[in-house]
C-alpha cells in the first residue's frame, strides 16, 4: 500500500533579507506516515514544523530532497485534492460568512451546488458552528476561525488531514471540541497528520510520533515504543510533617516541593518508597497519595532538547 | 533500498519535464513579443499627420506628453481658463499679452477643438488688435478644418480692413469663396474690392455676417459696435456731402 | 475552469464588500459640479466639454482603481496567509492569479459601466440624444485600464505594494510617451540613445494606442482595421504580462 506523506531528505534553506542570508530551516528530514494513523509532529517553537507542512503542501519548494504523498510528487496539484488542511493560526477571508466561505472552498474542489451544502450542513454540525454561519468571518473568535478551519479542511472529505498546531491558542473547552473532532475523523479511518506542541493532547490521540529539533528529527516511531516503560519515579504526597523535618529524609530523595503546605516528595524506586513511608508513619504525617509516573512524552521531549543543545 | 532510486528517477523525469515547459514558455511570450512588435509598427501607419506636424512647436509640444492622454480635458482647462483671462482685462486694462500664447497651447492640445480659432480670429483682431496672431491661428484653423470658409475669409478681412492690403486680402478670399459651404457674399464683396480700395460698405457687410456668427455675448456686443460706429460715419459722410 | 470563475467572483465579492464602487459617487459628483459650472459661465462648447471630462474622469479613476487594486490584491493574500488554504487545494498557481486577474477586471468593468452610465445620461441631458461614438473611446479605454491591472499584478508577483505602485505610476506615465521618447532617440542622433528608446518603444506598452478621445468627441471616422489592430495589441501585451506573471509567481516561496 502507498504512504501516506514520505519525505526523502527533505531540506529547506530560506534565503532572506537584501542580501539573501541563508537560514537552514530543515535537514534530512525522512519522515514515514503509514496511511490510517494520527501522526503527532512534535517540536518546540521554530523547529520547523510548520515549515515541513508548507513544503508537504507545495507551498514553498524544498531545497533538498522530496515529498511525496499517496505517491506521488507533492508539485503535482491533482494529490491535493486527497487532502485537507488547517494552516497555524488561521486566518480566511473576513469580508465572507461562514457559509459563503464554504461554499467557495467547496467550488475549488469542483463541488457541485447541492453536494457542497449537504457537506456543508453535516461540516457545521461536526464543528459546532450552526448558528453562526451567516455571520461574517471578522466577526469570529478564534476558536470559531479554528473550527471552521477545521470545516474548510474536511470539505472534499479528504483521506489525509494535515493540521497545523490545531489546539493552539484554545480554550480547554475549544480544545476538547478540537480534539473530539479529531478522534471522530480517526474513528472514520483518516489519516491524520498535525504539528503540536501540546504534548498532553498528542499523547491522547497519536498513535505515532516524531520529534523535530533545530530542523532535524530527532525520533520517530509508535509512541509506546518510544517512550520507556519502565516505572521512572513515585511521587508521594503528604502533609503535617513540619518543613524542618525533611532534612532528615534527604538520603531517600532530593526533590521535595512544597504547596499550600502538601509536601510533594518524588523517590527513585521501591526500597526508597518504603523507607519514605516508614518515615511517615513515624513522623504522624498524613498521607494523600502515592503515584507512580512512568516516561511521558514531556520528559522524552525535554531530553531530547537537552540532549540536543548539549 | 528501492525506494531511493525510485525517487531520483522520478526527480531526473521532473526536472527535465520542467525544463521542457521553461523553454516551451520562453517560445511563447518571444513570439508574441514578436507579434506585439509587429502590431505596432502596423498602427503607426494609422498616425495622422497632423499630431506629428505639431510635433515641433514649443509650449504646446511639451504640454501633450505630459497630459498622459488627457489632452483634450487639459485643453478645456486651458479654454475655461483662457475665456476668464479674456473677460477679465475686458473689464479692466482691455490689455491681452498671454491671449494668442494660451490659444496656441489650447490648440497644440486638442486641434479639432473649433472655439479657439474663431475667438483668436475675432477677438485677437478686433479686441486686442493683434492682426499678425489672430491671423497665424487662423492659418492654424484652416489647417486642422480646411473645408471651413470662415478662417480663410478672416484672414482675408484683417489683411483688408486693419492693413488696407487689397492685394494680399484677395487670395484669401478666393478661398474660402471656392469652398462648396462658402455663402454667396464674398463674391459681391471680392467684387467690390476688386474696384474700390478701402470700402465701409464690405467692412459692413463682414461684420453683419461675423456678428450673426457669433454667439459670445461680448463679441457680439464689440462688433454690434463696430457697426454703429460704421453706419454713424457713414451718415456723416452722406449728410456733409 | 471552476476554479478560475470561483476566485474570480470571490475576487470580485471583496472589492465590493471593501466599498470599492463608492468612488462611484465622486465620479458622478465632480461630472454634476462641472456641469453646473459650465451653466453658470456658458463659455461656449458644453457639450463637448462635458464629454472630454467624462471620458478623461472615467480613464482616470478606472487606472487608479486598477493600481490601487492590483498592487494589494496578490500581496494582502500572502501577508494575511488567506492564500495558504487556498494552494493547498487542487487550484494551480497559474489559475488563482488568472482568477484573480478576472475578478480585479469584473470589478473593473462594472466600475467602468456604470460611471459610462452615467456620462450617456449627462450627455442625453444637454444634449438630447445618446451618443453612441462615446463607446469607441469607453472601450479602449477599458483596455488601457485592463492593461494597467496586469502589470499592477505582474509587479506585485514579485515585489511589495509600494514598489509595485511605484512601477506600475511610472509604466503608466511612461506608456503614454513611448511615441515622444523613440522620436527623441531619433533625433538625438545617438546611436545608443536610439536603440535604447527603441527598446523602451517596443517593450512598454504603448498606452496613447489606446486613446480614442478625439475620435470619439469629434465623431471621426476610424478604420476598422485600426481598432482590430488595437485590440489584438491589447489582448496581446496582457496575455505576454499574465504568462510571466504566472511564471513568477510559481517559483515563489510563501513565507
Ligand atoms: N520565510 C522565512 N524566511 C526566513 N526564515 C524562515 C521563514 N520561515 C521560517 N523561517 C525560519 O525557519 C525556522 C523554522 O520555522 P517554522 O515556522 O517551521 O517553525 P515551527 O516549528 O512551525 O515553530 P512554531 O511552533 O513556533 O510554529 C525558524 O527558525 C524560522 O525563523
Ligand atoms: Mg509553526
Amino acid at each position: 500500500m502507498q504512504r501516506a506523506i514520505e519525505t526523502h531528505k527533505l531540506g529547506k534553506v530560506f534565503r532572506s533579507g537584501f542580501l539573501l542570508k541563508k537560514i537552514p530551516a530543515l535537514s534530512d528530514v525522512s519522515l514515514n506516515v503509514e496511511p490510517g494513523t494520527t501522526f503527532g509532529f512534535l517540536g518546540p517553537n521554530g523547529a520547523g514544523k510548520t515549515t515541513t507542512i508548507k513544503l508537504l503542501l507545495g507551498l514553498i519548494r524544498p531545497t533538498f530532497g522530496e515529498a511525496r504523498i499517496f505517491g506521488k510528487s507533492v508539485d503535482e496539484v491533482s494529490v491535493r485534492a486527497k487532502i485537507g488542511f488547517l494552516p497555524e493560526r488561521p486566518y480566511f477571508y473576513e469580508y465572507l460568512t461562514g457559509l459563503e466561505f464554504l461554499h467557495f472552498c467547496g467550488e475549488l474542489f469542483g463541488l457541485n451546488q447541492t453536494d457542497r451544502s449537504r457537506k456543508i450542513e453535516s461540516l457545521l454540525n461536526l464543528v459546532h458552528l450552526k448558528g453562526a454561519e451567516h455571520t461574517q468571518l471578522r466577526q469570529y473568535s478564534k476558536g470559531m476561525l479554528q473550527r471552521i478551519g477545521l470545516a474548510q479542511a474536511l470539505i472534499n472529505d479528504p483521506v489525509l488531514v494535515v493540521l497545523d498546531e490545531p489546539m493552539s491558542g484554545l480554550d480547554p473547552i475549544g480544545r476538547k471540541q478540537v480534539r473530539d473532532i479529531m478522534l471522530h475523523l480517526k474513528e472514520m479511518g483518516k489519516t491524520i497528520f498535525f504539528s503540536t506542541h501540546i504534548l498532553s493532547d498528542a499523547e491522547l490521540i497519536c498513535d505515532q510520533v516524531a520529534i523535530l529539533i533545530k530542523g532535524t528529527l530527532k525520533s520517530q516511531g509508535k509512541l509506546e515504543s518510544l517512550l520507556d516503560p519502565k516505572t521512572y519515579s513515585i511521587d508521594v504526597c503528604l502533609r503535617g510533617v513540619a518543613p524542618e523535618k525533611f532534612q532528615t529524609i534527604e538520603s531517600i530523595s532530593n526533590t521535595v516541593v512544597c504547596h499550600n503546605e502538601t509536601y510533594t516528595v518524588s523517590v527513585s524506586d521501591e526500597s526508597c518508597l518504603s523507607r519514605l513511608l516508614a518515615w511517615v508513619i513515624q513522623e504522624k504525617g498524613q498521607l494523600i497519595s502515592v503515584t507512580p509516573r512512568k516516561e511521558s512524552l514531556e520528559d522524552m521531549f525535554l531530553e531530547e532538547i537537552q540532549e540536543s543543545t548539549r | 533500498m528501492p525506494l531511493v532510486v525510485n525517487m531520483k528517477d522520478a526527480f531526473v523525469h521532473k526536472m527535465s519535464l520542467r525544463r521542457k515547459k521553461g523553454v516551451f514558455l520562453i517560445g511563447v511570450v518571444c513570439s508574441l513579443f514578436f507579434l506585439q512588435i509587429h502590431i505596432q509598427n502596423s498602427l503607426f501607419r494609422y498616425q495622422s499627420d497632423q499630431e506629428e506636424s505639431f510635433l515641433y512647436l514649443p509650449s504646446g509640444a511639451y504640454l501633450k506628453p505630459i497630459a498622459l492622454g488627457y489632452d483634450q480635458v487639459l485643453a478645456d482647462l486651458l479654454w475655461i481658463k483662457t475665456v476668464s483671462y479674456f473677460g477679465g482685462h475686458y473689464m479692466t486694462d482691455q490689455n491681452y499679452p498671454w491671449l494668442h500664447q494660451m490659444l496656441n497651447v489650447i490648440i497644440d492640445l486638442d486641434p479639432r477643438f473649433d472655439f479657439p480659432y474663431y475667438f483668436g480670429g475675432i477677438v485677437l483682431s478686433l479686441e486686442a488688435s493683434q492682426i499678425e496672431n489672430a491671423n497665424k491661428i487662423l492659418e492654424r484653423g484652416i489647417q486642422a478644418y480646411p473645408e471651413k470658409w470662415e478662417y480663410p475669409f478672416y484672414i482675408g478681412f484683417n489683411h483688408y480692413y486693419h492693413e488696407g492690403n487689397a492685394e494680399t486680402a484677395l487670395p484669401y478670399l478666393e478661398r474660402a469663396s471656392a469652398l462648396p459651404s462658402a455663402p454667396d457674399f464674398i463674391r459681391s464683396m471680392m467684387g467690390t474690392l476688386y474696384t474700390k480700395t478701402k470700402s465701409k460698405d464690405m467692412a459692413l457687410r463682414f461684420f453683419r455676417e461675423a456678428y450673426q456668427n457669433t454667439k459670445d455675448e461680448n463679441i457680439r456686443q464689440k462688433i454690434a459696435e463696430k457697426i454703429e460706429a460704421l453706419l454713424a460715419e457713414e451718415s456723416k459722410n452722406a449728410e456733409s456731402d | 475552469m471552476k476554479a478560475i470563475r470561483a476566485i474570480a467572483v470571490n475576487t470580485f465579492k471583496e472589492a465590493i464588500r471593501n466599498k470599492i464602487l463608492y468612488s462611484l459617487i465622486f465620479f458622478a459628483f465632480i461630472m454634476m459640479l462641472i456641469s453646473l459650472v459650465l451653466d453658470q459661465a456658458t463659455v461656449g462648447q458644453r457639450n463637448k466639454i462635458i464629454k472630454d471630462l467624462g471620458l478623461g474622469s472615467i480613464n482616470l479613476f478606472g487606472i487608479i482603481i486598477a493600481i490601487v487594486v492590483g498592487i494589494n490584491l496578490v500581496y494582502q493574500e500572502i501577508e494575511n496567509r488567506t492564500i495558504y488554504p487556498l494552494l493547498a487545494k487542487p487550484v494551480k498557481r497559474g489559475q488563482y492569479l488568472l482568477g484573480k486577474y478576472f475578478g480585479i477586471l469584473l470589478t473593473l468593468f462594472v466600475e467602468t459601466l456604470l460611471m459610462s452610465f452615467f456620462l450617456f445620461l449627462l450627455v442625453l441631458f444637454y444634449e438630447g440624444r445618446i451618443d453612441f461614438y462615446l463607446l469607441l473611446s469607453l472601450a479602449t479605454i477599458f483596455i488601457e485600464i485592463a492593461v494597467i491591472s496586469a502589470v499592477a499584478i505582474f509587479f506585485s508577483s514579485f515585489s511589495t505594494p509600494f514598489l509595485s505602485g511605484m512601477f506600475t505610476f511610472a509604466i503608466y506615465i511612461i506608456g503614454h510617451l513611448t511615441e515622444y521618447l523613440k522620436q527623441f532617440g531619433n533625433d538625438s542622433g545617438s546611436f545608443l540613445l536610439e536603440k535604447i528608446t527603441l527598446f523602451f518603444y517596443y517593450v512598454l506598452p504603448n498606452l496613447e494606442r489606446f486613446n480614442f478621445k478625439a475620435e470619439a468627441v469629434y465623431h471621426l471616422s476610424v478604420e476598422n482595421d485600426k481598432l482590430v489592430l488595437t485590440i489584438l495589441y491589447g489582448v496581446i501585451y496582457i496575455t505576454t504580462l499574465m504568462i510571466l506573471s504566472v511564471v513568477n509567481f510559481e517559483r515563489r516561496d510563501f513565507k
